[in-house]
């Protein structure tokens, strides 16, 4: 145990020490309460100098130090800091938590510098072990940072960082933990930019053999995990399996009448329960007959109201590929244990994202909550274990402003998923155009760095365990640091996000000079085929 | 050059020297340097000038009387107010002892003034942070120390820039 300082005084949970030690914001220091015989741990949140040599001598005309000492400044207190930290309290092991001891350290208390022994109690789980996700290590330290897989599942997750800080990297990296032989997790990201596709390298025996890793990913059958990616082709989507509200709001542009929507209603009660393909639909639309059996089609009152919902339909489903009499959005092909189902969205547009979204998690919550609940009927799809779903870009799925198709079910799944094992990843580089109440349900939290004041205040105020205090370290986080706090971890933890083992698909292009330049040569002309011929015809300048 | 006598001690670092008749000896400025005897060293941080009450006669007219200044007699006193701040040849800037009273006070000439202020060959103005810390003296005192300081190191850009930049800080000083 290293001594590092001593207690100044404290006050509202916070104490203050002098050390002087250069220590990091968001180190663990502790302290030993010798009444309750506990360590208690506390979390820097900021450190000052004591005393500061004046600023006529921060010149570069002579060196500062010695300029000080000759005038007679003590230097040993200009090397001194007043830190200050967040008591996070005493490790309960029957309660698995840490408890605030609601007393106060007295001044000349001794302060160490928070080790390995005390460090690990931070997380709930241990490495290795079931239901563990390693995803990195506490900054300036060698202890792992475990999170509980089984939180993440049930209670969900977010993760919001700006462009660029490694957000779908530190994803990459928890879905690689998911598909390890002590978790074998059943998972599909909605990938909206196709950045996942290479977490099929987790499936190259030879590269995690290399990288020393392949005992970690074997299964007890000798199997590895497997990593399917979906494209647009593979994407398809029955209008059979659509409810109404989801048909009407795929083909409604705002400007649907009430008449049109009752003709549709009562289509959509015609077809309920059968079988039907999506020309049979509008046959069904065009064939709806008034009370005297006449067309409603011919009928000058009403055809205005087919013709309305012929085209709508036309546009937004006829002629959609990914709506079909048939379906690839099959839940048991999806959701496999020791699997992740990639759904590569990127040449779909942003409101059919929505659409395919809307319906994946629709069916998916159903599924669940029926197996759950033991009421799967023969002709119902179940899906008999937990499931986790990724979802990129999450601002589009559920914007904080504005609707779109899949806010409503993404909600419910979120509010209500936990108790039938659906578990959600928000994932999103503006937290502020997320849904505040989608983000406030995500009760695992992975931020990176956030710079934009909006997007902090919106975290801030979104999540409860978010104080201002962990707002402060966001923009001093570096790419590939992560603060991660909420249930899934004893306290909130600064933490460097470990090594991919499969390649990143969602780096930004490194060096595009060289890129134009290669372009601008293969346009050059051929000088040597341009030259002036010589005018043998004209004297003009002679 | 000679300037007068200590008159009184207030204090182990704060003692009235009762100024030389001399003309030039009242002119002193104020920061000057100061040597009692052969050892303690003190710098001039005040002024003080009055006339003994014993020279101004009752002058009687008539049945009035009225107090007058009689100033043919030239008698008045002039004082110098002293903050000790070390002793020649000692390796800290430390008072052992005041002074004793009638113990005669030279100005401290340039060369001794560079001397008192050198510590292992580098100028050294340690007693600085003391005065600043217990604010025995004014802001613009010091200056004007620092002011004689810079007089007597004219010959070294180095110090000089140091004594300007105590300078920049003490008149920052409230």
């Amino acid at each position: 145990m290293k001594n590092i300082g001593v207690v100044e005084s404290s006050e509202k949970n916070i104490v203050c020490f002098i050390t002087e030690e250069r220590i990091a914001r968001g180190s663990f220091v502790f302290y030993n309460d010798s009444e309750l015989n506990r360590k208690i741990l506390c979390r820097i949140k900021e450190s000052e100098t004591i005393e500061k040599i004046p600023t006529e001598f921060l010149t570069a005309s002579f060196e500062s130090r010695e300029a000080a000492k000759r005038v007679g400044f003590d230097l040993e207190d200009i090397g001194k800091f007043r830190v200050h930290a967040k008591i996070v309290g005493y490790f309960d092991e029957e309660l698995n938590e840490f408890i605030n001891p609601k007393v106060s350290p007295i001044s000349g208390t001794p302060v160490f510098e928070a080790d390995s022994s005390i460090l690990s109690q931070i997380n709930k789980k241990k490495d290795g072990y079931d239901n563990s996700a390693t995803i990195g290590k506490i900054i300036n330290s060698d202890t792992k940072v475990v999170l509980d897989v089984s939180d993440i599942v049930s209670t969900h997750l977010s993760v919001l960082a700006s462009t660029g800080s490694g957000k779908s990297y530190t994803i990459g990296v928890l879905l690689e933990e998911m598909l390890k032989a002590k978790n074998g997790a059943s998972a599909v990201v909605l990938d909206p930019h196709g950045e996942y596709r290479t977490l099929a390298d987790i499936m190259d025996k030879q590269k995690l053999n290399e990288t020393g890793v392949l005992e970690d990913f074997t299964y007890s059958d000798g199997t590895l995990p497997r990593v399917e990616v979906f494209d647009d082709e593979d994407i398809k989507v029955k209008v059979n399996d659509l409810t109404f509200n989801e048909l009407v709001s795929i083909i409604d542009d705002g400007n649907m009448s009430s008449k049109m929507r009752y003709y549709l209603r009562k289509t959509y009660n015609n077809v309920r329960g059968k079988e039907f393909t999506k020309e049979e639909l509008l046959d069904e639309v065009m064939g709806l007959e008034n009370e005297e059996g006449e067309k409603l089609i011919k009928s000058p009152q009403h055809s205005s109201s087919i013709e309305g919902i012929k085209w709508r339909y036309s546009k937004n489903i006829l002629n959609k590929k990914f709506f079909q009499n048939y379906t690839k959005l099959n839940l048991d092909e999806l959701y496999q244990p020791r699997k992740i189902s990639v759904l590569d969205l990127s040449d779909i547009g942003e409101l059919d994202q929505q659409l395919i979204a809307s319906v994946l998690l629709r069916k998916t919550f159903k599924a669940r909550k029926k197996t759950v609940k033991n009421q799967v009927k023969s002709n119902e799809q179940g899906l008999p274990y937990p499931v986790f779903t990724v979802i990129e870009e999450g601002h589009r799925f559920t914007p904080a402003s504005g609707e779109a198709k899949s806010k409503n079910i993404l909600k419910k799944v979120l509010s209500e998923g936990r108790k039938f094992g659906v578990g959600v990843c928000l994932v999103s580089q503006r937290p502020s155009k997320l849904d505040s109440d989608a983000l406030s349900q995500c009760m695992t939290q992975i931020t990176m760095r956030l710079i934009n004041p909006v997007d902090q205040n919106h975290v801030k105020e979104s999540l409860e365990s978010f104080s201002k205090e962990l707002v402060d370290m966001l923009p001093g986080l570096s790419t590939g640091e992560a603060l991660i706090s909420g249930s899934a971890i004893n306290t909130a933890v600064s933490a460097n996000i470990r090594e991919k083992i499969t390649r990143h698909g969602g780096a930004g292009i490194d060096d595009p000079s060289s890129l134009w330049k290669a372009d601008l040569e293969d346009e050059e002309p051929d000088i040597e085929k341009t030259e002036v011929e010589e005018d043998n015809q004209t004297d003009l300048f002679s | 050059m000679y300037i007068g006598k200590i008159n009184r001690i207030f204090d182990y670092d704060k003692w009235l020297v009762r100024a030389a008749d001399k003309e030039e000896a009242r002119d002193v400025p104020i920061g000057s340097f100061i040597r009692v005897n052969d050892s303690a060293i003190g710098a001039i941080v005040g002024h003080i000038q009055d006339v003994p009450d014993d020279y101004l006669a009752n002058e009687i007219t008539g049945e009035t009387s009225k107090n007058i200044f009689i100033n043919e007699l030239g008698e008045e006193n002039a004082f110098f107010k002293v903050l000790g701040i070390g002793e020649l040849n000692s390796e800290n800037y430390k008072i052992k002892a005041p002074p004793r009273l009638k113990q005669e006070v030279y100005l401290l000439e340039d060369e001794d003034i560079r001397e008192f202020h050198k510590r292992e060959g580098e100028f050294s103005f340690e007693y600085y942070s003391d005065i600043i810390d217990f604010e025995k003296i004014e802001p613009e005192i010091i200056v004007k120390i620092l002011d004689q300081l810079e007089k007597a190191f004219r010959d070294s850009d180095e110090t000089k820039k140091l004594i300007d930049a105590l300078k920049k800080h003490t008149r920052r000083i409230k």
